[in-house]
């Protein structure tokens, strides 16, 4: 087997096992009291850490490049109550002038 | 023989007997005892009797036009009704594929400039389509590929991967308690777990099944195919970044946040979240800080 095809089976896999772990080892047993909380925030959470990663990442350092001022219209546009389309609609535009420009 | 193009819609009564003809002769015709002279000034036409003379047409054309017509206006309906949809507080599988449906481009060009890149990384086009239909996460796509075409050991590309998708296992606790079925479906269903549909399913406050495995299901048919389009395609396609697609990914998932920040503890878990992504980014192999960051969750254990 190729180097392609093992990396391939492998993460296939692993990827598969991780999306699967909560509904299959979990099940729908209600969590504990003292855990719903901390599940509760397992959501905002990893919106936050995508949107960081998403706006910021690049080749292993933090990046601050076009995304920025995007993202941050589109922070603003959402404040305003504008649906969410239209704000990715903003985020993409205000990015791809940006670059355009620099 | 082709029957000419007519504008005209089949009509169809609500009800009626299949055929009102009389055992013989193809018309009906008045028989001589109600052929006689009109004596009344008032003529009656009662619904039982009405009833009896309604049929359904013996061989209507098919209306080629009206159809394609009404198809583009019920598409643009159902887009239009998309793009304003409310959460719904018990959706179908439909609802979940219509929210989103606004986001498939993005998806669609991903997966076509990964099959390109996968191409120039040294994947067969089959293991490129094989990796977006097991795999169904971009980013550890990428960096996998990315990893081996730099000449990184195969390991290092494993290891990025995973990283990359130890995220899901988070998410598919979140979703844990909403996947409905027996263990085998529970486990094909996880699978389209994907941070976009996983985000959209929990925008009305809590987590709706339907609408996960509506988006999922869409935004993977986009995923796959569009891998299996880019490595054919090849590098006709630039960068689909420099529209600044990657920075309305970052919109979606911020305004997805939103309605979640306005409660105290999570604006506070969320910072942290993100203050360790940002501190980790630098220092850490990519995925890696989006794990770290979900330890930031633990604040709920206080209070």
């Amino acid at each position: 087997m190729s180097d392609v095809w093992i990396v391939v089976v492998a993460v296939g896999a692993a990827t598969v096992f991780l999306k699967a772990s909560g509904p299959v080892f979990l099940g729908r047993r209600a969590l504990a009291p003292r855990i719903q909380p901390v599940v509760g925030l397992l959501a905002p959470v990893m919106l936050a850490a995508l949107v960081t990663t998403q706006t910021f990442g690049g080749d292993g350092e933090v990046t601050v490049d076009a995304r920025l001022p995007g993202v941050a219209a589109a922070a603003l546009a959402t404040w305003r109550g504008v649906p969410i389309i239209a704000a990715m609609v903003i985020a993409a535009l205000v990015t791809g002038v940006v670059r355009l420009l620099a | 023989m082709v029957a000419p193009l007519r504008l005209t819609t089949a009509s169809a009564p609500a009800r009626g007997p299949a055929s009102i003809e009389p055992a013989a002769g193809s018309h009906e015709t008045s028989s001589a005892s109600c052929a006689s002279r009109r004596t009344r000034r008032v003529t009656s036409w009662p619904a039982s009797r009405k009833e009896g003379t309604s049929a359904l047409p013996s061989r209507p054309d098919a209306p080629e036009k009206t159809i394609f017509t009404a198809g583009i206006l019920a598409a643009a309906r159902w887009y239009g009704r998309a793009m304003n949809a409310e959460p719904s507080p018990s959706p179908r599988l439909r609802d979940g594929a219509r929210v989103a449906l606004p986001l498939a481009p993005g998806p669609f060009f991903f997966g076509l400039s990964f099959g390109v890149f996968a191409e120039a990384a040294g994947f067969s086009s089959a293991a490129a389509v094989v990796m977006s239909a097991t795999s169904f996460a971009g980013s550890a796509q990428f960096a996998a590929a990315s990893v081996l075409d730099a000449g990184g050991t195969v390991v290092a590309a494993i290891a990025a991967a995973v990283f990359l998708n130890a995220r899901y296992a988070a998410m598919s606790v979140t979703v844990a308690s909403i996947v409905p079925g027996g263990r085998l479906r529970r486990f094909l269903a996880s699978q389209l777990i994907v941070d976009e549909a996983w985000a959209l399913s929990g925008r009305s406050g809590r987590f709706q099944w339907p609408i996960l495995a509506g988006a999922g299901l869409l935004l993977y048919a986009f995923w796959v195919t569009s891998t299996a389009l880019g490595t054919v395609v090849g590098g006709l396609l630039g960068d689909p970044n420099a529209l600044g697609l990657d920075a309305a990914f970052a919109a979606l998932f911020l305004a997805l946040a939103f309605p979640y920040l306005r409660e105290r503890s999570a604006l506070q878990a969320a910072a942290l979240a993100a203050t360790i992504t940002l501190v980790l980014t630098s220092v850490s192999p990519a995925g890696v800080p989006i794990v770290a960051a979900s330890t930031a969750c633990l604040l709920g254990l206080k209070r």
